[in-house]
């Protein structure tokens, strides 16, 4: 019995000695990223309401480590179609120019993973065109929280997926019942793309 | 190389023709279209048509519901423009429904839609078949002024092809309504529907504007305004 207990303190000793061995999982940082924007709008608003998502491309350069903290500052182009005039006037298409600056935290699960919450800051320009002509622009401020979730394929090359949702509050004059219809934008984008 | 000069010229002059939208101001517009029994018409199709007197556009399109009625929202401009609401009214090769009258309001500015707080409610705005009319002939004789004309007139009510000003006192001006050679024009001609009441509003040269009432039947009317 003696020699039992003997044997069960040896192995758990080994185990705890071979996981104090064990690599912590570690976060590797990313200095550039290029995806896809899966846009969608969401709520009542005029994007919602009278446009239907394209898509569009993003990209993004970090400026900044701190930790596992990283700033990241980039650049979205996303296109919609205009499907009710009646609502976004007589244009065919709404271009939204979004910039930002983005504090994303890392984490690390396992070796191959990481989950990355993001909140970034942006300043949007939104444009409709018809047949190259302008039909008017707005400016706009935008938060977005959101994450990505990505798989390490090699060293330095991330395969990433994510969602985040875009708060756009745009300059409007327009009478009180539209305000918000025109003031505030909400998007729901699952983004994907390759991070270095 | 001049070629190209001129290819850059014209491109830059051309891209300078539109009007120029203010995106970040919302016009509305909305209202109800009916016919002559007081009826909502469904599939009307109401246009807002902006014009700088250079360049026009079509700045917001709306199609009447079951409930005829319309809303459209439209992008301001940053430049100075009039305001016109079309109603089934058709261009060009741009069917509208032929079995209806037409119709417009006009005299519409960026000021006044800023004075409405960015929104006008248009009065119901009746149309009826246009195979189901009478002609109206207007006539005008100038008796004790030489010096005094008609700038403006409205026949208000159900009226073919008529422009009926949003605000009838209210002068801009960018006017492209103007009457201003009734001097010259001793008759208008229009059509209208039967058995109703027309309201006559006309304004002269020195801003009095004056006003009457035309009874309509089954017939051809014609009506002499004397001033």
């Amino acid at each position: 019995m003696a020699k039992n207990y003997f044997l069960i303190v040896l192995l758990a000793f080994c185990a705890i000695a071979m996981a104090q061995n064990e690599e912590q999982p570690k976060f590797s940082k990313e200095y550039f990223r290029i995806y896809y924007i899966f846009t969608n709008g969401v709520g009542d608003n005029v994007i919602a309401k009278a446009n239907k998502p394209v898509g569009g491309i993003g990209m993004g350069v970090t400026f900044a480590t701190l930790k596992k903290i990283h700033i990241i500052g980039g650049y979205e182009f996303i296109r919609y179609n205009i499907s009710d005039k009646s609502l976004a006037g007589n244009a065919d298409k709404t271009n939204l120019l979004h910039l930002y600056l983005k504090g994303m935290y890392k984490i690390p699960v396992g070796k191959k993973f990481e989950v990355n919450p993001d909140i970034s800051l942006g300043y949007m320009y939104i444009n409709q065109r018809k047949n190259k002509r302008s039909f008017g622009s707005q400016d706009a401020f935008c938060i977005t929280p959101g994450f990505t979730f990505d798989f390490k394929a090699i060293e330095n090359l991330r395969f990433f997926a994510g969602i985040n949702y875009c708060l756009a509050f745009t300059k409007t004059d327009t009478n009180p019942e539209y305000k918000k219809f025109f003031g505030q934008l909400h998007m729901l984008n699952i983004v994907t793309g390759v991070k270095l | 190389m001049i070629r190209i000069l001129f290819i850059l010229l014209a491109s830059i002059t051309l891209q300078g023709c539109g009007i120029e939208y203010d995106g970040a101001t919302k016009n509305i517009f909305e209202g109800t279209v009916i016919d002559e029994t007081g009826n909502p018409l469904q599939d009307i199709e109401v246009k807002v048509w902006y014009s700088n007197g250079h360049s026009k556009d079509y700045a917001g399109i709306d199609v009447t519901d079951t409930n005829g009625n319309y809303l459209i929202i439209a992008p301001s401009a940053k430049e100075e423009i009039v305001i016109e609401l079309q109603v089934n009214k058709s261009r060009y090769n741009d069917p509208a429904n032929t079995f209806y009258s037409e119709t417009s309001v006009v005299n519409i500015t960026k000021e006044v839609v800023k004075a409405y707080n960015y929104k006008l409610s248009f009065n119901d705005i009746q149309l009826f078949p246009r195979n189901a009319g009478v002609e109206l002939k207007l006539n005008f004789d100038n008796q004790f002024s030489q010096n005094q004309s008609i700038i403006k007139l409205n026949v208000i009510g159900m009226v073919n092809e008529s422009y009926t000003d949003y605000d009838f006192s209210y002068i801009n001006d960018m006017y492209e309504y103007s009457f201003s050679d009734f001097n010259f024009q001793n008759t208008l001609r229009y059509y209208v529907a039967t058995n109703q009441t027309l309201v006559v509003k006309y304004m002269l040269s020195d801003y009095s504007v004056h006003e009457f009432q035309l009874q309509l039947g089954e017939d051809d009317i014609e009506y002499t305004i004397t001033y």
